[in-house]
């Protein structure tokens, strides 16, 4: 199916007719253009119309003035006397531009370009070792004066001795000694200044992310410039995109800004759509001098230095990180997050998180992690996920996991055991119990059929047609003396029993292993084990043979 | 008439009035703040005629009652001028050098931080008593204003750190409107901090 462009119609005559604003904006476009201005010159014109009647239509459409007054505010001319604002001459950079430094400020109370809040002035004074010329702004609307003023307010910098002149003025919504702490608190006011203002700062219909953009440099600061208009994110919430950040806003949180991998990261899980949600902090130091973060609504993205790669650690994984220590503690760093048959492992400098499908988040040492990396997929040992803390069992180191167990040797050796023997191991209580630690890791045996974990008690064997089978004492000495698993006898089909008559006996697939009460093994072939069935004595597992029956037809 | 509070005082000659004022050091939270209107707040007037001067400057209970972070400070200002100040100005004297005729003359007074005495910024010590005509320039003035010229220094006395900021109506008449405010300058007088924190 393909959809074909409706037909055009005529419009109406309402809709031919354009919307007053934007009549108005045409007609005094064409008056403020004149003959022989060039179109980029023209259309900021306009541009700045439009503005003056998106910040107070009425006003500019009731009052008398241009509408750059509207914008930029009294004494925007060159010949007013006042100093131009930075970003007007500062490629749109709200900060000091580089041959000048803070040198003081003002503040303008219930500024409507602060939302009612105030609004504070600082002057950019010209180095002591700069050079500059006295100059008008070349902006048609911010006309104001560039580098004339011989003038400081001094509340900034007081280690520069001296007067020199005002280059321009950066506005911020948050008090001077915030945006530089090389400004002091005392508090000088000009609320003359109210109206000031230039096309490049935000408006009186500015928003908190305008604002914050402002108070950060806009194009001077770490974002640079915006790639996205402002949009509405989930929750209601707000952001805008930049090129290297993001800034956010919620009414819980006020604005914050994001930027570098960081937000990078963010971006790739989802942004706010994602598990992690909106960002409840800025960028902060870890405190080590190098690492930083961000905490989301979900969780937070951590960053061990410059050149590393920011790891999201979902809230279920960080709160138990933070509880930890964070990086300062005894994990360090996220080094990775990876998502495996349905659970998660975060790894650590030192260290890692687990969680398997339906378990809870457990914390899993560098060296077991290690040793289970050691099976690749697919072998028996290859236990999965962590599902339990790391316990003590004895003198050994036990953790549960998903198809297993870890745990050491009497050596300290520590290896993954697949469920098969894992689970009749724990079942007699593990490195703790009556068997004792493991000597070595399983080992498969008879041709690939069933597999042997040898333990300082003994050996246990698990197989699919055996199921598991544990030998121990003279009777496993006499099986493997007799070639074990690889010999005659087979596998295990029964675990040591002990007679009435205080034999211990175990049963083979070729035989049976029968120690006499003075310790004397017999290694029984299938026929002698029948025999000894037919004298009337027990199976080798202790069970009594069946009466022969004849065979049939048999008269 | 007598001029005095916050360690500032001032026999004001005929023909000069002044005011010593304190911004309130609340930021205000939205434009119905009262506290917020920080213009003309807290001050103390009196004018050359010889009446008497209400020497008491901010309230302090208002300032003190402001939510203000308790690390914003704001010292006192001292304007003095040969024309009526308007209630509207700002700290560097804008709003009133607008008004001012080309005889007149218009001096502040501000204080700083006492962190500030001494520094670099502030090294000069005392407050001068003679100005250098040659000096003033209409470069040096918060906003350059058709003939006015201005000069601005920075020092500390008594341990206290200021700025005295002068703008004369006619630049071009320097010489006789600067001995006029050198005799306004000489009639001011300031405590030195050590007396200051003893009186509170």
């Amino acid at each position: 199916m393909t959809i074909a462009p409706a037909p055009p119609s005529a419009p109406s005559a309402a809709e031919a007719r354009p919307p007053i604003t934007v009549r108005v904006v045409d007609r005094l476009g064409r008056a403020l253009g004149g003959n022989g201005l060039s179109r980029r010159r023209f259309l900021g014109r306009v541009a700045v119309v439009g503005s003056a009647l998106a910040i107070g239509p009425v006003r500019y459409t009731l009052k008398p003035g241009t509408a750059y007054a509207q914008v930029c505010g009294d004494g925007s001319s060159c010949s007013s006397g006042w100093t131009a604002f930075c970003c007007t001459v500062n490629d749109g950079a709200n900060t000091c531009p580089p041959g000048s430094y803070a040198a003081g400020w003002w503040r303008i109370d219930n500024s409507p370009f602060c939302m009612g809040r105030a609004r504070y002035v600082i002057d950019c004074n010209r180095s002591p070792s700069a050079r500059c010329s006295c100059r008008c702004a070349d902006d048609p609307c911010d006309q104001r004066r560039v580098c004339c003023n011989n003038f400081r307010y001094g509340q900034c910098n007081t280690q520069v001795a001296g007067v020199t002149e005002v280059v321009c003025r950066v506005v911020t919504c948050i008090a001077p000694w915030e945006w530089d702490p090389a400004c002091n608190r005392t508090v000088r006011v000009d609320n003359r200044t109210r109206s000031h203002n230039s096309r490049c700062l935000p408006q009186r219909n500015a928003t908190h992310i305008d604002l914050k953009y402002q108070d950060m440099g806009q194009t001077g600061s770490i974002l640079g410039r915006a790639t996205t208009p402002e949009r509405t994110g989930t929750a209601g919430g707000r952001y805008r995109r930049y090129d290297n950040g993001s800034i956010f806003s919620r009414g819980s949180t006020g604005a914050l800004a994001v930027w570098g991998s960081i937000d990078a990261v963010h971006r790739q899980l989802g942004g706010d759509a994602s598990e992690l949600g909106y960002p409840v902090t800025e960028v902060v130091a870890v405190g080590d001098g190098f690492g930083t973060s961000v905490r989301y609504q979900g969780g937070t993205i951590w960053l061990r230095t410059r050149s590393a790669t920011p790891q999201a650690l979902p809230a279920r994984f960080d709160d138990r990180f933070r509880s930890a220590g964070g990086p300062r503690g005894r994990l360090g760093y996220p080094t990775g997050v990876q998502n495996t048959g349905g659970g998660t492992i975060v790894t650590f400098e030192q260290g890692a998180f687990a969680q398997a499908a339906g378990s809870a988040v457990v914390e899993v040492r560098t060296d077991v992690l290690e040793a289970t990396r050691r099976v690749s997929a697919g072998h028996p040992d290859h236990v999965g996920l962590a599902t339990r803390e790391e316990i003590t069992s004895g003198s050994s180191r036990l953790q549960r996991f998903e198809r297993g167990i870890v745990t050491q040797t009497q050596g300290g050796t520590l290896f993954p055991i697949g469920s098969d023997l894992a689970e009749p191991y724990l079942a007699v209580g593990g490195p703790s119990g009556a068997w004792g630690p493991p000597l070595r890791a399983a080992s498969s045996v008879a041709g690939g059929r069933a597999r042997r974990l040898d333990l300082a008690q003994g050996s246990l064997f698990a197989g699919a047609t055996i199921g598991a089978r544990y030998l121990g004492g003279p009777v496993l000495t006499a099986y493997d003396g007799a070639g074990g698993p690889g010999g005659s006898l087979g596998l295990p089909t029964s675990d040591v029993v002990q007679t009435r008559a205080g034999q211990r006996r175990a049963s083979f697939e070729g035989g049976a292993i029968v120690v006499d009460p003075d310790g004397t093994a017999n290694v029984l072939s299938h026929r002698d084990a029948r025999a000894a069935g037919s004298s009337g004595a027990s199976r080798p597992d202790g069970t009594s043979p069946r009466t022969q029956r004849p065979p049939s037809g048999t008269p | 008439m007598q001029l005095h509070g916050h360690g500032f005082q001032a026999d004001l000659p005929r023909g000069w009035e002044g005011t010593i004022r304190r911004e309130p050091v609340a930021e205000p939270v939205d434009e119905t703040t009262d506290a917020a209107t920080g213009d003309g707040a807290g001050e103390a007037t009196g004018d050359g005629a010889g009446e008497a001067a209400d020497d008491e400057a901010a309230p302090e209970g208002r300032i003190g009652a402001a939510a203000a972070p308790a690390a914003v400070t704001a010292p006192p200002v001292m304007h003095l001028a040969t024309f009526a100040l308007p209630g509207q100005r700002g700290d560097f004297g804008s709003g009133a050098v607008d008004l001012m005729a080309d005889e007149d003359a218009f001096v502040a007074l501000l204080e700083y931080g006492p962190e500030e005495a001494d520094t670099p910024l502030f090294a000069a010590q005392g407050l001068p008593r003679k100005l250098d005509p040659r000096a003033f320039s209409n470069r040096s003035l918060q906003r350059a204003m058709r003939k006015q010229s201005g000069w601005q220094h920075f020092f500390t006395e008594g341990g206290r750190a200021f700025c005295l900021y002068v703008v004369l109506g006619d630049g071009g008449d320097a010489n006789r409107q600067v001995r006029r405010v050198e005799e306004v300058l000489a009639q001011v007088t300031i405590e030195p901090a050590a007396a200051l924190e003893g009186s509170r």
